[in-house]
Order: C-alpha cells, then sequence, then structure tokens
C-alpha cells in the first residue's frame, strides 16, 4: 500500500499557482467566461 | 448491424473488461480493493469522476433532450464548478485527514453510530435501486435498437460489469473507466464531425447553427427567475450547486472516486479536472443533438423513432391513421426544408426583414410538423397503450443507425455500453464499500482479517449486482417505481446534505439535534412535493423537483440549531 503523502495538515500548491485560490479563481473566472460567450452564441444566432 | 459493427462493438467491450481484469489482478488487503491503494493520480480521479457521472442515458437522452428542447439543460452544470471548489476546499480535507473509506464513517466521528448508520442505509436503498435503472434504461432502448430480448440485455451488462468489479475492485474500475471515457468522447466527437459533414453541401456550417439559433435549439442561458422552471441560470448556479455538493460530497459512488488519490492535491486536482471540463463536455454533447436536429431539416426523420413501437402500429387497426399522419408529416417536411432554404438565403444576403418573415414561417411550419408527431403519439398509445410515447432517447442512435457508416455504428453502440458499465461499475463498488465499511465491519463483524474483509467486499460487489440485475429485469412490470427511484435522489440529497454541512460547519449542534432535525426535514420535503405533484401546492412552494435540494439542506440546518437550544436548555 501507498502511504498517502499528506493528511490533510500539510496541503501542497497546485501546478502553475502559488495558492489553491489561483486554481479556483480559474474555474469561476472560466465559467462566467462560457456564461458570457454562450449568451453571446445564443443571441448572434437566434 | 454489419459484421464489422459486431466485432468494432464486442472487441471494444471485451478488451476494456479482459484488461480491466488483468491489470488488477491479486488485491489482497482491504485498502489496496476499496481505495486502489492511494495511488491514483489527478487525471486518472477526474477521468473517473466524470466516467461515473456520465452513464448511457447521458449519451441516449441528452442529444435526444437537445434534439426536442434545444441546449437549455447546459444551464443544469452551471452550479457544478462551484459545488467542486467548496468541495476541494472543505470535504477533501477532512475524509483525508480522519482517512475514512466511505463518507459515512465521518459522521460517526462527528455525531453517532446512528447517524453514521442511518445515512449509510439512505444511500445503499437510494443507490441500489439507481444500479437497477443504470442498468435497465439503456437496456430497454438497446434492446430494441438490436432487436435483443431486455432480460438479456440487462444481464449482458451487468454481468460484464461484475467480472472486472469484483476481480479489482476500485483499481480496476477506475483502470477500465480510462479506456471507457477515451471511447466514449472519441465516439461522440466522430459522431459530431460526421453530422456536421454529412449536411448537404449547399449548407456550410454557419449556416446550420443559423438554422438551429432561428429555429430556437440554442437557447442556453435564461437569466429570468423562476422557481418552477427546472433549467434556468439561477437554478442550475443555486439549486443544481446544493445537488452536486450532495452527489459529490456526499454520494459514495462519488466520494470513492476521489479517496483513490496518492494525496488530497491529486484529489482536488481531479475535481478541479471535472469543474473545468464538465460543461465543456455537456456543450459538445447538446450541440450534437442540435445538428442533429438539423441534419433532420435536410434529410425527413422518422415521424416516430421508437421503430419497434411504430411496427407494432402499422400491424395494429390503427395502420391508416398512422399512414395518413405520414403522408401529411411528409408534405409539411418537404415544405418546411424549403422554407429552411429560403431563411438561410435570407441570412446569407443580411436582409432582416426577410429572415424576420422567413423564421416565422418556419417556426410556424415546425409547429404543424411537431403537432402532426403528437397526433402519432396519440395513436400509439392507442395501439399499444404501455408503449413510452417519449421517443427522444432514440433520436440519436436512430440517426447513428440510419446514416453512419459501417464500423462506427458498432461504436457509437460501445460508447453506450461503456458508459453503462462506467457508472454501474462504480455504483456497485460503492455498494460493497459502504455494506462492507459501515455495516458489516462496523457492527457485525468487527475483528477479523484484511483478506476477510476483501472477500467480503467482491460477495457484496457480486450481490449488488445479482441485485441490479434482477430489480433490472423487473423494472419493465413497475413503471411507476422508475420514476419513484428517480425521484428519491431528489428527495433524499438535501437532507443528506444538510447532515454533513452541520457536521462539518456548525459545532454547536450535536447528534441527537440533526438526527431529529434530518427526520422532520425529510417528512416536509416529501410533504412539499406530495403538494407539488398533485397540484396543490401555494404558488410559494410550488417548484421544480432541483429545489428540493435547497429546501432539505437548508430546513435540517435550521431544524438542528433549534433543537440543540431546545435540548441544550434542558440539559442544563
Amino acid at each position: 500500500m501507498t502511504e498517502q503523502i499528506n493528511n490533510g495538515d500539510n496541503l501542497d500548491s497546485p501546478p502553475f499557482f502559488k495558492k489553491w485560490s489561483g486554481m479556483y479563481w480559474l474555474l469561476i473566472v472560466t465559467l462566467a467566461l462560457l456564461v458570457i460567450l454562450f449568451h453571446l452564441f445564443s443571441v448572434h444566432f437566434s | 448491424m454489419s459484421v464489422l459493427d459486431w466485432v468494432v462493438l464486442f472487441s471494444t467491450l471485451v478488451f476494456i473488461v479482459a484488461y480491466g481484469v488483468w491489470k488488477t489482478r491479486g488485491s489482497r488487503d482491504i485498502e489496496n480493493y476499496l481505495k486502489g491503494g492511494n495511488e491514483a493520480k489527478w487525471w486518472a480521479i477526474g477521468i473517473s469522476i466524470m466516467a461515473t457521472q456520465a452513464s448511457a442515458i447521458t449519451f441516449l437522452s441528452t442529444p435526444g433532450q437537445a434534439y426536442a428542447d434545444g441546449m437549455r439543460f447546459i444551464q443544469f452544470y452551471f452550479g457544478l464548478p462551484i459545488a467542486m471548489i467548496i468541495l476541494s476546499i472543505t470535504f477533501v480535507p477532512l475524509f483525508y485527514k480522519l482517512k475514512v473509506f466511505t463518507a459515512y464513517e465521518f459522521l460517526e466521528t462527528r455525531f453517532d453510530l446512528k447517524t453514521r448508520s442511518l445515512t449509510a442505509i439512505l444511500f445503499l436503498v437510494q443507490r441500489g435501486l439507481a444500479a437497477g435503472i443504470t442498468i435497465y434504461a439503456p437496456s430497454i432502448i438497446l434492446s430494441t435498437l438490436l432487436g435483443w430480448n431486455l432480460g438479456a440485455t440487462n444481464l449482458f451488462i451487468g454481468a460484464l460489469v461484475i467480472v472486472y468489479t469484483v476481480s479489482g475492485g476500485t483499481k480496476a474500475v477506475t483502470q477500465t473507466q480510462k479506456q471507457q471515457m477515451a471511447v466514449m468522447m472519441g465516439g461522440m466527437i466522430i459522431a459530431g464531425i460526421m453530422v456536421i459533414n454529412m449536411l448537404p453541401e449547399s449548407v456550410s456550417f454557419t449556416d446550420a447553427v443559423h438554422v438551429a439559433g432561428k429555429m430556437g435549439k440554442l437557447n442556453m442561458v435564461n437569466f429570468e427567475f423562476d422557481l418552477d422552471d427546472r433549467y434556468n441560470f439561477w437554478s442550475g448556479i443555486t439549486a443544481a450547486l446544493f445537488l452536486f455538493m450532495s452527489y459529490f460530497g456526499t454520494d459514495q459512488s462519488q466520494v470513492q472516486r476521489y479517496l483513490t488519490g496518492r494525496s488530497i492535491k491529486e484529489s482536488r486536482l481531479g475535481l478541479m479536472m471535472n469543474g473545468l471540463l464538465k460543461v465543456p463536455m455537456q456543450f459538445v454533447i447538446l450541440f450534437i443533438g442540435v445538428m442533429v436536429f438539423v441534419f433532420y431539416q435536410f434529410y425527413q426523420p422518422p415521424v416516430f423513432f421508437n421503430k419497434v413501437a411504430k411496427q407494432q402500429v402499422e400491424q395494429s387497426a390503427y395502420a391508416e391513421d398512422l399512414k395518413n399522419l405520414e403522408q401529411e408529416y411528409t408534405t409539411i417536411f418537404d415544405e418546411k426544408k424549403e422554407a429552411i432554404h429560403g431563411l438561410i438565403t435570407a441570412v446569407n444576403k443580411g436582409d432582416d426583414a426577410r429572415v424576420a418573415l422567413e423564421k416565422e414561417n418556419v417556426l410556424s411550419l415546425e409547429e404543424k410538423s411537431n403537432s402532426i408527431r403528437q397526433e402519432v403519439k396519440d395513436v400509439v398509445k392507442k395501439a399499444s397503450p404501455n408503449t413510452d410515447t417519449n421517443d427522444k432517447d432514440y433520436v440519436f442512435m436512430t440517426f447513428v443507425m440510419d446514416n453512419l457508416p459501417i464500423g462506427l455504428i458498432g461504436l457509437l453502440f460501445a460508447v453506450i455500453f461503456s458508459a453503462a458499465m462506467s457508472s454501474t461499475a462504480s455504483e456497485l463498488n460503492a455498494l460493497a464499500s459502504t455494506t462492507t465499511i459501515d455495516l458489516y465491519k462496523r457492527s457485525i463483524k468487527k475483528k477479523e482479517t484484511d483478506m476477510h474483509y476483501v472477500t467480503s467486499s467482491k460477495w457484496f460487489t457480486f450481490l449488488w449486482g445479482l441485485i441490479a440485475i434482477i430489480f433490472a429485469t423487473y423494472l419493465s412490470q413497475f413503471e411507476n417505481l422508475i420514476q419513484a427511484v428517480n425521484l428519491l435522489g431528489s428527495l433524499f440529497y438535501g437532507a443528506i446534505l444538510g447532515v454533513f454541512i452541520v457536521a462539518f460547519y456548525l459545532k454547536y449542534i450535536k447528534s441527537n439535534a440533526v438526527f431529529i432535525g434530518a427526520i422532520m426535514a425529510e417528512a416536509i420535503v416529501v410533504y412539499i412535493h406530495f403538494m407539488n405533484s398533485s397540484g396543490t401546492a401555494p404558488d410559494w412552494l410550488t417548484m421544480g423537483y432541483l429545489w428540493y435540494n435547497v429546501v432539505g439542506c437548508v430546513l435540517v440546518v435550521i431544524f438542528g440549531f433549534l433543537l440543540q437550544v431546545i435540548i441544550g436548555s434542558k440539559e442544563k
């Protein structure tokens, strides 16, 4: 069995970001951009 | 289907099962069998999470839903990335810290054994029945399309899943889901490219998108707030957010996927991957459905997509009625096709006035066409009262079987079987884990060897698989039961999430208060549903089922708090 590398006390940072908050912002901004794009796409072609 | 299609279908499925069994043979300890030895990398976790959620119905129903109702279903997934962030911050570190095997194990640490057992049993009942539906729902469609016996189709899907899930446990589920996901996404992308390529030469891709948009199929975002409307932006980022938090945070079939990670970092990244890719993936599937709709504006679709049901009408006393309706349908189809060509010409010329005129004409013809389809459905119902007249689940595979080249048809069937297998495997794996860890090991046989628990888990996986197959086989006789089971998830998820929210954030509330609060909240949710389904709900309580998740969760928190105040003051 491979030991779990950490148990919740010692969090590694995610790739490409210094903190996890950077990763979370990436998700939120992507979602916002997708909603805007979907809306513009719908309006343009309707 | 041709011989080549059968070869593609069977070789794909047999390869996945054999590879899964071979690659994961010889699990001897329970940690390895139920948590995959905690070796999974983030991308394997992400794929496993997505493959678990993507059932066969995702690939059968979603394109059909887009065909009938446009792309508004995508709004349902807007809450998912936010749920992934919340779970990543809160649930995942705690599960890791306590080194739990199941989500419910945590509840004993925080509350007591009865709360743990209650949530575990609720999960087993709900997910055990749902596993039967995960097999039955695609089986009924696949058996119709392939001309197979329904029981044999159930057995085929169930047996394949049991073989590798019993043999390799969680590791086999994760391992096979990589191949299954590759088949699913590869097959769907090829189908998408094919449908666009098969449009008439005079119709470009942009023209096709214009046709879809003008005919109301690109209705992706609706900012109007309406509690009664199941899919709009607000229900997506609020009600669906609660549903996704429940599903990914408290449903063992998902929790088990990210508990296989090497570390919190890997598990979190797996959830992030799901958060980033899920909405685009649903967009692609829905868009393929819309393109199938556009394709059928130029090549006449069947008036009813369930061919077996249609053949039954043709052999009944209603054959003449059906023939007349089909002729009418063809006449309107030809008129509509002309009008759509006119619409495309107007769009390309930039003539807005004519676009508006042609659009109105096309929409009115579409309405006529839909009303004929409705009349056909009425005839089908008269000829065969037990037949389901909702044919949208047959749209995509009918398109595949009638139009795609040999070989690809087999691949697309492999997509549907893979999806059915990937979600069923996760369910059986989670049911076995919960039965072993939360009931058998905790309350029945407490001090046995690791090997004993591995063997028990294998038997429980087998038994749950058997129950799922038997339930799937007899489901056709209990159509109302399917609706009840589908509803069961929405009715219980809110209260279960409420218990977890209290466990995580409201340390003041203790076990008895949350236990009674959860039962009271559940009773109210069931009563609200009863009022909604019987049409007696007052305006402020009229809501789509997604909102039950919010109501259940919030009520557990409120009741738990109030009860704790009362219990606390009495104790003093």
